[in-house]
């Protein structure tokens, strides 16, 4: 017996699931979703599932494998966009198989097993409603090993500790590996997947928190989802990135937006820094004259690939010289290169109103691409971030970055640096040391 | 006393925020409200500098308590005061008026002013 199952492809109304897997590998209690409706038809008397994948299916492969967890033979296959059950049925359907009685023999994955009334991925709210609601069902399953019910409405699974000072209040679900510190305060209505880590004191209630997660203490998460640093308010449809770690932050390594920056840039840097460390002492020491901090801090949106969700939050902090001039004032900057937040040439950092003010997608792709010390703009003379030319530099270094045009840019930089003249406009510099000689032996 | 047109409170400017505020006129003092409406996000450094300036403004002993509100803050920066339960000390009101533990705000109600 055969089946189909589409796998979900982009959500706008719940981008934040899909951050960082599709949504077909969503945790849910435990388990991915394909993997929920893979057990489901398993159950069914499927054989043989084709799962149709429109978003990052070698993601989906990579968890489903050859179906044979389930006793199936399950083959993922990639489309180019999400199908409806009546044209997968008309495109993969043969007459020479047994399928599944419809509606199971293609099923789009937006709802959980036998819960139909219950959409996943309309909005966020429904998205944590219709976990409430499947909460009772999942541990129940056939192959749930370990979870158990240590209280009416209160489920705990394998391996999880929960400190003794810590109370549950049903209906909640602690997952496998879960840690929940002394005087947490879980649910009622909080679901926290695998692998999450809870700090002392935290109160979580009509709240998910995501696989490898850590909440951290005496914090309040209330109506929420949170999925790593991302925060979504399923109430207020509103979400955030949480910039500091010791709040809300991910378990698993975060993957840098770009190649991060070669070892021997750093290395250069970490060299001029101490090289021109002599010019940065007078500015230092003039600003703790006049009782300033040598140092002034300044806030950055965090460069993202285009695909990614962008959204509040998502800063870094990075330093400028107080009181020194032009680009002395961003010697500080040359930490950050070592550090890796930045490259030697990028795009320059633009704070949280600054990128507000970009007004649409071409001017957005400034923050497509790494930050830099310098940037083509400064190459050219154009300081100021508001000028149509500048977005424009950004927009184009955005899209045609290569190691070539970084040398460019350095030598215009040097350039501009010694002349005080950018190099697209030499000829204004050249023409008048050439021009009068010319002009005397024209005369005689 | 009402602080107005915030542009960011984050790093850049969360050393100087309380500074700037407890340099006015203090005695006597009973509300300050500080309007967020204009500030997409806040963090760590910002969360500090409201903390910091709750405790300039409120005594130890408890006495002349001073109340803080935040004014209609954009709801990204309203979830992270509440991860950070900045909303046990300090009245937020949201955007429909309504404080977070629903009662009305005095300006919105057309009553006597709700006290808690």
């Amino acid at each position: 017996m055969k089946a189909i199952l589409i796998c979900p492809a982009a959500r706008e109304h719940v981008a934040a699931l899909a951050e960082s897997a599709p949504l077909a590998n969503l945790p849910v209690l435990g388990h991915g979703l394909i993997e929920h409706w893979l057990e489901h038809l398993a159950l069914k008397g499927a054989k043989e599932v084709c799962v149709l994948a429109t978003d990052r299916p070698e993601q989906v492969r990579s968890l489903v494998g050859d179906g044979a967890r389930w006793g199936i033979r399950a083959e993922v296959f990639p489309e180019t966009r999400e199908l409806t059950p009546a044209e997968a049925r008309a495109k993969y359907c043969t007459v020479d198989s047994a399928w599944l009685a419809a509606p199971d023999d293609a099923i789009l994955m937006d709802y959980l097993p036998d819960a139909p009334e219950n959409p996943l991925f309309t909005s966020y709210a429904s998205t944590f409603k219709a976990l409430q609601h499947w909460l009772p069902h999942a541990a129940t399953t056939p192959d749930r090993i370990g979870i158990h019910e240590t209280k009416p409405g209160v489920w705990v699974g394998l391996r999880a500790r929960v400190s003794p000072g810590a109370e549950l209040r049903a209906p909640c679900w602690i997952g496998s590996n879960v840690f929940v510190g002394e005087g947490a305060t879980i649910g009622p209505g909080a679901i926290l997947e695998d692998n999450s880590f809870v700090e002392n004191g935290a109160e979580i209630s009509y709240a998910i928190v995501g696989a490898d997660t850590f909440v951290g203490e005496c914090t309040e998460l209330r109506h929420s989802i949170a999925l790593g640093n991302t925060l979504v308010n399923w109430e207020m449809d509103s979400m955030v990135k949480v910039p500091e770690d010791f709040l809300l932050c991910s378990l698993t390594r975060r993957e840098p937006a770009f190649q991060s920056i070669h070892f021997l840039g750093r290395v250069v840097a970490m060299l001029a820094l101490l090289v021109t460390l002599p010019a940065a002492v007078w500015p230092m020491l003039r600003a703790k004259f006049y009782g300033l901090p040598a140092l002034r801090p300044r806030v950055a949106v965090r460069p993202h690939a285009v695909s990614t969700v962008n959204m509040p939050g998502d800063t870094l902090v990075y330093h400028e010289l107080t009181g020194a001039p032009g680009w002395l004032r961003r010697w500080p900057q040359l930490w950050s290169i070592v550090r890796g937040d930045f490259a030697w040439v990028g795009n320059r950092p633009l704070n949280p109103n600054q990128a507000a003010r970009l007004t649409n997608d071409f001017e957005r792709l400034w923050l497509s691409a790494p930050l830099g010390l310098i940037s083509l703009s400064d190459a050219e003379g154009c300081a100021d971030c508001f000028k149509v030319q500048t977005r424009a530099h950004a927009s184009y270094y955005a899209t045609q970055a290569n190691w070539r045009l970084d040398w460019g840019i350095i030598a215009r930089a040097i350039f501009l640096l010694l002349s005080g003249i950018p190099y697209s406009r030499r000829d204004e510099w050249l023409m008048p040391h050439f021009k009068r000689p010319v002009e005397f032996r024209t005369a005689h | 006393m009402s602080v107005q047109d915030l542009q960011e409170l984050s790093a850049a400017n969360a050393r100087s925020f309380p500074g700037e505020i407890c340099t006015s006129e203090l005695a006597g003092l009973k509300h300050v409200e500080i309007d967020l409406s204009k500030i997409h996000f806040v963090d760590g450094y910002g969360l500090g500098a409201l903390a910091a300036l709750y405790v300039a403004l409120n005594k130890p002993d408890g006495s002349s308590p001073v109340v803080i509100r935040l004014l209609h803050p954009q709801p990204p920066v309203q979830q992270v005061l509440e991860l950070a339960r900045m909303h046990h000390i300090f009245e937020i009101i949201p955007r429909n008026g309504v404080l977070t533990e629903g009662w009305p705000h005095p300006d919105v109600a057309n009553g006597t002013p709700e006290s808690k």
